[in-house]
C-alpha cells in the first residue's frame, strides 16, 4: 500500500490511454505504407490492456516481493490479424503480377473513433485523480 | 398527655441500606476511576498516532482520515486529562483551605 | 531535558526533508521533459527509514537517544531511472508519473505538516497546563 494508492491506479490509467494513443498515432501515420522491416505491409498493431489484480498480485509477490497495486497495464502489442486491403494499381512499384497492391489494414475512420475514446478514458481518469486529491485536501480540515 | 419517645425515622434506615446495595456502582464511576480512564484513553490515543505518522513518513499509508481523526482524538484526550488534573488539584488546595 | 528528542519529531523532520527534496527532483525533471538523452531521476528516503527503524524495533531495549540518531543520519538517495525510454531522443521522463508525483508529494508534506503542528500544540498544552 503506498501513499494515497488510488492516485496510483489513476495514474496507471493514465499511462495506458496516452499508451493506446501513441499507437493509434503510429497506425495514422503508416497507414500508406506498403514496405516494413519484416517484408510486406504495415500492419494495423493493437494495445492489449489486462487490469493488474488478484491471481497475478500473488505470482508477482511470490517472485518478486514487490506489491502489484492495481490498476492497469499494457499486458501486450498485437497485430490486427485481418487482410490488408487489395487496391488497383498497376503503376505502384509493389504491385504484384494482376496490378493489385497490399495496403495496410488501417481504417482511418476505425483510428479516430479509438482516438476519440482513449481521449475520453484519460480525461475521465485526470477526473478521479482530481476527485481523490480534493478529498485528501478536505480530509486536511478534520478538525481544523 | 403522652410523650412519644423519640424513635429512629424509618425512613433513613431505608436510605442507608440501599446505598450500600449501590456503593458497588458508585465505586465504578468513582473520580479515581474516570481519572484512570482518562489517562489510559490518552496512551492509547498516542500509540495509534505513533503508528500512523510511522506509516505516514515511511510512505505505506492510505487511510489519511483515519490519522486526522487519531490525531484530534489524541489532542482532546489530552486536554480532557489535564482538565481533570486541574480540577482534582483544584478540589485539594480547596480542602486544604478548609480552615479546621 | 530536551523536548525535541522524539522520534516522532524527528522521523516527521526527516521526511520532510526528504519530501522537499523530492518535490524540487520531480520539477527538474518535468523542466527536463524536451532533454535529450535525461534520465529521469528519483528520490528514495523511505526505505532508509524504514530499514533503521525496523533494526531497532526488533532489539527494543536500545535506547531512544540511538534511534533519534539513527533516524536523523538516514540517507535520502538521489538515483537516475535507467529504464528504456520511449521516446527517440534517449530521453525517459514520463509526463504522467511526474505530475502524479507532484500531487502525492505535496499533499504528504501537507499531512506531515499538520501532524507536526499537532505534537507541538499538545507540548504547548501540557506545559501551560491547560489554561490559555
Amino acid at each position: 500500500m503506498s501513499f494515497l494508492q488510488s492516485l496510483n491506479i489513476s495514474g496507471s490509467g493514465l499511462t495506458a490511454q496516452r499508451f493506446r494513443m501513441d499507437v493509434i498515432s503510429e497506425n495514422i501515420a503508416n497507414i500508406d505504407s506498403t514496405r516494413t522491416e519484416s517484408g510486406g505491409p504495415y500492419r494495423r498493431k493493437m494495445v492489449v490492456l489486462s487490469s493488474t489484480g488478484d491471481f497475478k498480485n500473488l505470482l508477482v509477490k511470490n517472485l518478486t516481493d514487490h506489491e502489484v497495486e492495481g490498476g492497469v497495464e499494457v499486458s501486450e502489442i498485437v497485430e490486427d490479424q485481418s487482410d490488408f486491403k487489395l487496391v488497383y494499381d498497376p503503376e505502384h512499384p509493389d504491385a504484384d503480377e494482376n496490378g493489385y497492391v497490399n495496403m495496410p489494414n488501417v481504417d482511418s475512420l476505425k483510428e479516430t473513433v479509438d482516438m476519440m475514446e482513449a481521449y475520453r478514458a484519460y480525461q475521465a481518469n485526470i477526473t478521479a485523480l482530481n476527485t481523490t486529491k480534493q478529498m485528501a485536501v478536505k480530509a486536511l480540515e478534520i478538525g481544523r | 398527655m403522652y410523650i412519644e419517645p423519640i424513635q429512629q425515622l424509618q425512613g433513613i434506615n431505608e436510605l442507608n441500606k440501599t446505598s450500600d446495595k449501590t456503593s458497588d456502582k458508585e465505586n465504578e464511576l468513582s473520580f479515581k476511576n474516570i481519572f484512570n480512564d482518562a489517562l489510559n484513553n490518552y496512551i492509547g490515543a498516542e500509540e495509534k498516532v505513533d503508528e500512523d505518522i510511522y506509516k505516514l513518513s515511511i510512505g505505506e499509508s492510505d487511510d489519511l482520515h483515519n490519522l486526522m481523526i487519531n490525531t484530534q482524538k489524541s489532542e482532546m484526550s489530552l486536554d480532557l486529562f489535564l482538565q481533570l488534573r486541574n480540577k482534582a488539584l483544584d478540589a485539594y488546595n480547596e480542602i486544604m483551605r478548609l480552615s479546621v | 531535558m530536551n523536548l525535541s528528542n522524539n522520534i516522532n519529531l524527528n522521523l516527521l523532520n526527516k521526511s520532510l526533508d526528504g519530501l522537499w527534496l523530492k518535490q524540487q527532483v520531480t520539477m527538474d525533471n518535468i523542466a527536463n521533459y524536451s532533454t535529450p538523452e535525461y534520465k529521469s531521476k528519483f528520490v528514495d528516503f523511505e526505505s532508509q527509514l524504514k530499514e533503521k527503524i525496523e533494526n531497532i524495533t526488533l532489539n527494543k531495549h536500545i535506547k531512544r537517544t540511538k534511534l533519534n540518531e539513527d533516524i536523523e543520519k538516514s540517507d535520502i538517495i538521489i538515483g537516475e531511472n535507467d529504464n528504456l525510454s520511449s521516446r527517440l531522443d534517449g530521453n525517459n521522463v514520463d509526463l504522467e508519473k511526474e505530475n502524479l508525483d507532484l500531487a502525492k508529494t505535496q499533499l504528504q508534506y501537507m499531512y506531515t505538516i499538520t501532524e507536526m503542528n499537532s505534537y507541538f500544540s499538545k507540548l504547548k498544552s501540557a506545559i501551560s497546563e491547560g489554561k490559555k
